[in-house]
């Protein structure tokens, strides 16, 4: 039987980069994005860019704890999805991990649902779901730190995209 | 910055198996289900998106194990975020979701995310639950939510079914069925 979970890519880097991912092929169903990360600002979230798109077309809701409190937030029209948000601060030793679930990411039906599971330890942990508003396929993905995707990932973060195709 | 163009690795085979698709067509779907669910694996995962044709933003979904519809066989607990508060519900004779697809009155193109596991779906020595990572988001309204079902039951699973909380799925609501194998 044909592997069903198979993986696309991997990268750890060896300095304070951005990633993206391109030519990402259609033949899939769900892609997968596995990032163990550090950001070197206490206020940068992880976030990411479909398709290369900067404009305003992302929103998220957030659902967060701090080890102290429970809560939720959104932000609607802005020009990033987001994961691992600014709740789990800084971290140079690449301690905080997110899971980003692309669904259905070459239908061209439907705009783009992504789930986020993120945490750091010490720090907090998070679910997440962000809404990219095109139909288009996804074919490239590019990854960074703060809100307006200006930062980098630290050095020693790694990211690798897997792909889940269904029968 | 680091470019990544990718390149497929993947060998043949795995423990991750694809079981079945179903895909809403334009007609809509009154419910989607899984049968004949094979007792070869270890765990169950369900992938997809979900809308329906009712009215509103969005709505819960009803599960249906072995054709069991009655309420008292399960329970419920989820914890919430609506984007301004995180709050936690549940409760006993509860057999749907806190919300699980978006309705037709929703944002055009939107779907609700489910990402649903099984664990020991086959096993015959105990109550089974689901769990549901599921969320949707409107650009200005959505939810994201990790939920709990119990189904009092000890029988292996062989069917499986969501069901919409009105109307009908809506067409290209898709679920997909996967299997994970033990070593």
């Amino acid at each position: 039987m044909p592997a069903t979970y198979e993986p696309i890519a991997s990268v750890t880097l060896g300095t304070a980069a951005q990633v993206e991912f391109t030519n990402i092929p259609s033949t899939f169903t769900d892609l997968v994005l596995i990032v163990q990360y550090g950001v070197a600002q206490a206020n940068d979230p992880l976030t990411y860019r479909l398709n290369g798109d900067s404009a305003a077309n992302y929103s998220n809701t957030i659902l967060y704890g701090t080890g102290s409190a429970a809560g939720s937030y959104r932000d609607s029209g802005i020009t990033t999805g987001a994961a691992g948000t600014y709740y789990l601060g800084a971290s140079t030793s690449n301690e905080h991990v997110s899971v980003i679930q692309i669904m259905s990411y070459a239908n061209t039906n439907v705009f783009k649902t992504i789930l986020e599971s993120s945490g750091s330890a010490g720090k907090g942990a998070e679910r997440g779901v962000s809404l990219y508003r095109s139909t288009s396929a996804v074919t490239s993905i590019k990854l960074g730190a703060n809100s307006a995707l200006s930062r980098n990932l630290v050095s020693g973060s790694t990211v690798s995209l897997y792909g889940i195709k269904a029968a | 910055m680091f470019f990544i163009n990718p390149f497929i690795y993947g060998g043949a085979g795995g423990d991750f198996e694809s079981i079945a698709t179903v895909t809403v067509g334009s007609g809509g779907a009154s419910s989607i289900e899984f049968t004949s669910i094979p007792g070869t694996y270890q765990h169950l995962q369900i992938r997809g998106l979900l809308r329906n044709t009712a009215s509103g933003a969005a709505a819960p979904t009803r599960v249906r194990i072995n054709a069991d519809t009655t309420a008292s066989n399960y329970a419920r607990h989820d914890l919430d975020g609506n984007g301004s508060i995180a709050y936690a519900q549940g409760g006993a004779s509860t057999n749907f979701t806190a919300f699980g697809e978006v309705a037709g009155g929703g944002l055009s193109n939107a779907f609700c995310a489910n990402v649903i596991d099984i664990l020991d779906y086959g096993t015959t020595t105990k109550n089974k639950t689901l769990r549901f990572f599921s969320g949707y988001e409107l650009n200005g309204s959505g939810a994201v939510a990790i939920q709990s079902i119990l189904w009092l039951n000890t029988g292996a699973i062989t069917s499986l079914a969501l069901v919409p909380w009105e109307g009908n799925f809506a067409q290209h609501s898709t679920l997909a069925l996967y299997g994970i194998k033990a070593p």
